[in-house]
């Protein structure tokens, strides 16, 4: 199925080290569409970290309409998470990835999803 | 396939779905048998009537099996009702005791996403259960023939040497 979504899911695999990128409901934690290497768990990191995402944002007091972002570090790799309204974009990266480099492509494709929300 | 005593199959059940709730977040969750018979449960106290919601449950399920056929399916793999505060799951599997299901209730510290991936780890921890174990051969005829046949033997055996 088409989605909106794909340029934003490209540009952020395109990231090195990026081994999966996900658009999610942040209330559901279900996915709206993503691209996942073989090995990446897409719907169970959906989930759970949307459930932390939105556990940070009640925690921190973040506003809808403002930007969010949550980074998850592990031996294994990272988690980053952004989004503003009741979308988000995360990314899956492995433990080499230019992590810099991905959270700025994760935060520019959050502000690029807030504005396809906005059209919606 | 062996039949299963009600105690066993409630006693095999408390665990997992302990660890189902804990991991899920949900605040309420029944496992009932088609008929809608209490398995296991947690969280319902007398605001909550446990009797009532599996019941009802066991009819949204056979309600949604009756509607699933005229779609040509056999039956919807999960049902999922979002109010404004609470959202209800119901998720039906197979087992050794049958075909079950479990009812979740839960509220926003919860998800349908989480509710769902740990719904997958509740049912394969309970196919992985020795006493769950659908796959469990029936006894031929011949086997139940020769076995009965064994007893009786040894039976008599003692019988007459005792």
């Amino acid at each position: 199925m088409r989605t909106p979504y794909g340029d934003l899911l490209a540009r952020v695999m395109s990231s090195p080290g990026v081994r999966g990128a996900l658009v999610v409901a942040v209330r559901d934690g279900l996915v709206v569409d993503g691209r996942v290497h073989v090995g990446v768990e897409g719907e169970a990191v959906a989930a759970l970290a949307a459930s932390l995402y939105r556990r940070a944002c009640r925690a921190t007091g973040a506003t809808e309409g403002k930007g969010r972002f949550v980074e998850l570090e592990a031996d294994g790799g990272r988690i980053m998470i952004a989004g503003k309204n009741d979308l988000a974009m995360m990314a899956v990266l492995q433990r080499r990835a230019n992590a810099g480099q991905a959270r700025v492509a994760v935060q520019r494709a959050a502000d690029d999803l807030a504005a396809l929300e906005g059209q919606a | 396939m062996e039949r299963l005593e009600i105690k066993q199959i409630q006693d095999a059940f408390d665990e997992p779905l302990r660890v189902f709730v804990r991991e899920s977040g949900v605040g309420l969750a029944v496992l009932i048998n088609r008929s809608g018979q209490v398995l296991a449960q947690h969280g319902f106290d007398k605001v909550f009537d446990l009797v009532g919601v599996a019941s009802l449950a066991a009819g949204i399920n056979a309600s949604s099996r009756a509607l699933a056929n005229q779609l040509g399916e056999e039956q919807f793999e999960h049902l999922h009702h979002a109010g404004r505060a609470r959202q209800l799951f119901l998720g039906h599997f197979d087992s050794g005791a049958g075909q079950l299901m479990l009812v979740a209730v839960f509220d926003d510290r919860s998800s349908i996403g989480l509710v769902r991936l740990f719904f997958e780890q509740f049912v394969g921890g309970i196919r992985r259960l020795p006493s769950m174990d659908a796959s469990r051969k029936a006894v031929s005829a011949a086997e139940f023939e020769a076995e009965l046949e064994t007893s009786l033997d040894k039976f008599f055996q003692d019988l007459i040497g005792g």
